[in-house]
């Protein structure tokens, strides 16, 4: 059977695709956002050749490469979100308008001590406030209610206090749905900081607190910082000082450019860093004061860099009280040396009394009386001896100092005194000694009064040891009252039965002895002269072992050796210098014989004028000359000084003479010149005295 | 960079669209690439929304500027992700 084409039902088929395409186009353009296509306006034809379905569907084919490509970009970025939120250091919660949580990193969980794995659906105040719910400072609230950022910089939780930002997240209407948390702890830093604090408030405190005016300076000199004790003795406002240069203060000015220097971390640097102190005397208002300062240069700081710290000392208070005090001390002494004095003599006038007392009571019997005659010379002896010692302390025994070398001093005195003891010494004298400024004379006693000491200690025989080394003084040296410097340290050590140590405190006080029969001076006069050689003497001691006196002696600029040849040269010329002393007292030709040796001189000694007018005739055949002779004015039994000089001047007419007396009425001494005398030395004499004069009548032509 | 240059004055919707989609379809790459641009004049108002709805969606950038008596429709690939 032939199917018969119907073309009215074709046309209606074709009419109704052509109407579903022309449709779906619009539905197509519609989805794009564009107007529908008119009937009217384009023709199955211009349709086909516009290919409106074939543009939309390459429109759309991009479309879903460009969504593709934004869900990528999309995942990468939230990714990178997580990540951050994961390791930034801050604790992160998001919450939603009901305060539960949506969201929170790792970081939260550690400070807010979360055991539980997942928090989410918690509410925000469980975890953060520990259940303390509706609390007036919640930050999240605040931030759903102003919509805004919202920042508490110290938000406590239990002990921790924390610094909180909350930040909204908005929907396209501008409503916050969610709010973000950062949580940091900042106790940590809270602390230190308080800690800082309490440091810095003790330093204040302290410096404050302190007497003493502190200055630190930096590198370029200038100050910056103060006390306020700084501020009283500078009588300066901390304000004022702050700032301004070390050399515009006051007391500055006082100092020479290279002291002022000194004050420099910059320049001490390039030298040596300088740590001492140094006295300065200043005019203030109130009259002079005088500063000790003290700098000690601090290089270890790096954030500070360089700088010097100065303590400034007003010490003129203390210096009045120090010198009162020595005056208090002085007193005190003389006190005690008055009343030494007044014993030593009473003890001896009541035995010369007593014995001229015996000896007139038995002028009947000549032997008996002269004994008793006797016993009065011994006592009055040692009035002598008293009174000779005692010079020492008098005002006018100053130090005639010259510039010599120990060692020869040592030979000399250790001769005198230990010549014919049961005692033996051991010398050591360093090669390279320095020179020292000495009174010879009154060092020499030093030594003896030493020497004596210890032969005293030991009765039964034993050693002394003495010893002569270089010794420099610095500030690390504590204990010896000396100024830093080159000094000699003499030592003597004896083997002897030593002292007990309560009495070692008072050894070098006068007329303090615990030897039966001793007048207590000898180490009194040697401390005194130690001092007046601004030296200084220490004593040890161990009872049964012995005892070690120790000596500085400030040793003098010059050169040791070359010192040394100028200082024997100089004793050589006065070695040529021959001095005779003719006095009836053997005492007085030992003692002043042993002076003059000391001095450098050759002596030789006579009792009487015969006896002194035949050894220089003995001599003068031998060519031996005389350059000075010292005579005694009376002499009994015996030729007079007078008489003695006729005929000493007609032996050697050039000859210089010297007259020398107890007896101070005497015409002869006010008028000694006419009677052929050169000088006058009247007894009782100093050493001092006797050189001056000796040196007086030398040098005259 | 090259520029293509198309006058569409005169054209209403759909048409206007559709003539832009197309040349943008078939210049997509070199779009992309950022080797050319299109500069469409048209001054049918409407087109000023339905054009950058549609070829922002297809991941383009679009300026438009007016000018005497039309627009000035510039379209760009995409800018690249700061």
């Amino acid at each position: 059977m032939t199917k018969t084409f119907d073309i009215s039902k074709h046309e209606e088929r074709i009419n109704l695709l052509t109407r579903y395409i022309r449709d779906k186009i619009n539905q197509l353009l519609n989805i794009i956002g564009t107007a529908p296509i008119n009937d009217s306006e384009l023709t199955d034809a211009m349709l086909t050749e516009l290919d409106p379905i074939g543009i939309v569907a390459d429109s759309f084919k991009q479309v879903l490469i460009n969504l593709r490509n934004v869900n990528r970009e999309l995942k990468l970025a939230r990714d990178e979100i997580q990540a951050i939120f994961e390791s930034v250091g801050l604790g992160l919660l998001v919450v939603d308008p009901d305060l539960k949580i949506v969201a929170q990193n790792r970081k939260i969980k550690e400070l807010f001590h979360e055991k539980e794995n997942n928090s989410e659906g918690k509410f925000c105040y469980e975890l953060t406030c520990k259940h303390q719910s509706k609390i007036q400072d919640c930050t999240a609230r605040e931030v759903f209610e102003k919509n805004r950022l919202v920042e508490k910089h110290h938000w406590k939780c239990q002990d921790t206090t924390f610094h909180v930002i909350g930040a909204p997240i908005k929907d396209s209407e501008g409503k916050p749905v969610l709010a973000v948390l950062s949580y940091y702890n900042i106790s940590e830093q809270l602390k230190q900081e308080e800690e800082r604090e309490k440091e810095r408030e003790l330093l204040r405190i302290t410096l404050e607190g302190i007497n003493e005016g502190i200055l630190s300076l930096d590198q370029n000199g200038a100050i910056i910082l103060a006390n306020s004790a700084a501020e009283d003795i500078l009588e300066q406002k901390k304000e004022e000082l702050i700032g301004k240069q070390i050399e515009d203060l006051n007391f500055c000015k006082k100092l020479v450019f290279q002291d002022k220097q000194v004050f420099y971390p910059e320049f001490s640097k390039q030298l040596q860093p300088y740590q001492g102190s140094m006295c300065i005397h200043c005019d203030s208002e109130e009259g002079k004061q005088i500063l000790e300062i003290y700098q000690i240069p601090l290089l270890f700081s790096e954030k500070i860099k360089s700088t010097t710290v100065l303590i400034i000392r007003d010490i003129t208070e203390n210096l009045r009280i120090e010198r009162e005090m020595l005056n208090f001390e002085k007193l005190e002494s003389l006190s005690i040396l008055a009343g030494g004095i007044a014993h030593g003599f009473n003890n001896i006038l009541t035995s010369v009394m007593s014995s001229i007392d015996l000896a007139r009571m038995n002028l009947d019997n000549r032997d008996e009386s002269e004994t008793y005659l006797n016993y009065a010379d011994t006592a009055l002896d040692q009035a002598r001896k008293l009174v000779k010692q005692l010079s020492v302390f008098a005002k006018g025994g100053s130090p005639i100092k010259e510039v010599t070398s120990l060692r020869e001093l040592f030979h000399e005195v250790i001769q005198f005194s230990l010549d014919g003891s049961n005692v033996k010494h051991e010398l050591s004298i360093s090669n390279d000694l320095w020179l020292v400024h000495i009174d010879v004379a009154q060092f020499g006693q030093v030594i003896n009064n030493l020497l004596l000491n210890s032969l005293q200690a030991m009765s039964g025989g034993g050693t002394i040891r003495l010893k002569a080394d270089n010794y420099i003084k610095t500030a690390g040296d504590k204990g010896i009252p000396i100024p830093n410097g080159r000094y000699v340290k003499l030592l003597i050590e004896d083997t002897g039965t030593g002292i007990e140590e309560q009495n070692l405190k008072r050894i070098f006080d006068p007329f303090f002895s615990t030897r039966p029969g001793s007048s207590g001076i000898g180490l009194a006069s040697a401390y005194s002269i130690v001092k007046r050689h601004y030296g200084h003497i220490a004593v040890k001691s161990k009872p049964g072992t012995g005892t070690t006196f120790t000596i500085y002696l400030p040793a003098t600029r010059s050169m040791n050796a070359e010192g040394e040849k100028k200082v024997k040269e100089e004793k050589k010329k006065r070695d040529k210098i021959r001095i005779m002393i003719v006095d009836d007292d053997e005492m007085i030709l030992k003692s002043t014989g042993k002076l003059l040796k000391l001095m450098g001189y050759y002596v030789d000694t006579a009792t009487n004028g015969e006896t002194g007018i035949k050894i220089m005739k003995e001599n003068l055949a031998e060519n031996i000359h005389y350059d000075l002779v010292i005579l005694d004015l009376v002499i009994p039994g015996g030729m007079g000084g007078v008489e003695t000089l006729k005929h000493l001047r007609e032996i050697a007419p050039d000859i210089k003479a010297v007259v020398s007396s107890g007896y101070s009425d005497e015409e002869v001494l006010g008028n000694y010149s006419e009677y052929g005398f050169n000088g006058i030395v009247p007894k009782p004499y100093k050493s001092a005295e006797l050189q001056d004069e000796i040196n007086k009548v030398l040098s005259e032509a | 960079m090259g520029t293509k240059k198309y006058d569409i004055r005169g054209q209403i919707c759909p048409s206007t669209l559709l003539m832009v989609l197309k040349e943008v379809n078939e210049n997509s790459e070199t779009l992309k690439s950022g080797e050319m641009e299109l500069v469409f004049l048209t001054d049918n108002r409407d087109a000023l929304v339905t054009i950058p709805q549609s070829v922002e969606t297809m991941g383009y950038c679009i300026e438009t500027m007016k000018e005497k008596g039309h627009y000035r429709i510039t379209i760009k690939g995409s800018l690249d992700r700061p």
